[in-house]
């Protein structure tokens, strides 16, 4: 399995990972959409000197992803690790990751209930 | 001679006759297709008039339904966000001041407070903007946007430090801006008109 430390794209060296256009930027840097059409399942690092993982950020990075594969066979292709040992970080940042997932739902199913409207 | 006078003044008696009698059938056709449209122009001016009465009272009614059902409680649940979030905030900066050492669970501290503030949001996106996902989901799109845009601004806040002042001028900021933003957002169902609509273009931003 290859993976990817997203430390070496932490925006502005900061703590976090937020905006949705940082997160399209980091997904073009890594190459993630020859990475979605390829066989090869990925683990995606989250730095263990993280404190927050922002829904925008989540879908700059992974929407067109999970669009493209679907939540349940994104989740089999990309395995999220949160590097922390700190067990109150590390519920933290799984709550983010939480957050990132519904918004991604929400959106994908918001599209194809107004797509009934067009 | 005198038979064919008589005879041409019958003939021009009948002749006038004819084209008065022929003058009387043209006015009295005109005159009932006149009497036969006027009924119809007046029960087809009516049935369209009441139409638009009904359309008119439907969206009333639509209005008065989402400002009751939703509008209301999303003012006083987004006072109820940006009061608490300001508590959370003026907790933490006073705690930062006061740290005067470099605090070795700054991280922590921050993804803590960062965390709390978060609940809040995800409240409010459960209690408020969920319910709003069925009958308006441009609302509810809108919304989530703008919520993730304000945790973008709460992450980079909370990366001031060591100025108390710059912190919360900045989260004053923040702060009209969100609440400016969701009241806009969900207002649009009753307050402005589906696009493509003349009245659009003369439509006045009420916040």
């Amino acid at each position: 399995m290859k993976s990817i430390n997203l430390k070496d794209f932490r925006p502005n060296s900061g703590t976090s990972f937020s905006g949705r256009p940082q997160g399209i930027e980091v997904r073009k840097k890594i190459g993630l959409d020859e990475i979605d059409s390829n066989n090869l399942e990925m683990e995606i690092l989250i730095p263990q000197d993280t404190s927050s993982f922002n829904p925008s950020f989540f879908l700059g990075l992974f929407f067109s992803s999970i669009s493209k594969l679907g939540v349940e066979n994104f989740k089999k292709k990309y395995r999220i690790k949160i590097e922390t040992d700190n067990s109150v970080l590390k519920d933290i940042l799984f709550k983010d990751i939480e957050d990132g997932f519904r918004n991604a739902i929400n959106s994908i199913e918001n599209k194809n209930a107004l797509s009934v409207f067009k | 001679m005198f038979l064919s006078n008589n005879s041409s003044k019958i003939t021009i008696t009948n002749y006038i006759q004819y084209i008065s009698e022929k003058d009387i059938n043209t006015d009295q056709s005109s005159f009932n297709s006149l009497t036969l449209l006027s009924p119809i122009i007046v029960i087809i001016t009516f049935i369209i008039s009441q139409l638009i009465s009904e359309s008119s009272r439907r969206k009333e009614l639509k209005r008065n339904w989402y400002y009751k059902a939703h509008l209301e409680s999303s003012i006083n649940k987004t006072e109820d966000l940006l009061s608490k979030s300001s508590s959370i905030l003026e907790d933490y900066f006073t705690e930062s001041k006061e740290n005067k050492t470099q605090n070795p669970d700054y991280l922590i501290n921050k993804a803590l407070k960062l965390d709390e503030l978060k609940e809040l949001i995800r409240r409010y996106e459960f209690e408020t903007i969920n319910p709003l996902k069925l009958l308006y989901p441009e609302v509810f799109d809108s919304s989530i946007t703008e919520l993730q845009e304000f945790q973008d601004s709460l992450t980079e806040l909370l990366d001031i430090k060591n100025d108390f002042s710059k912190a919360m001028n900045k989260w004053y900021e923040i702060k009209g801006t969100i609440k400016a933003k969701l009241l806009n957002v969900l207002s649009r169902p009753i307050l402005f008109k589906k696009k493509n609509n003349l009245f659009n273009r003369f439509k006045v931003n009420i916040i």
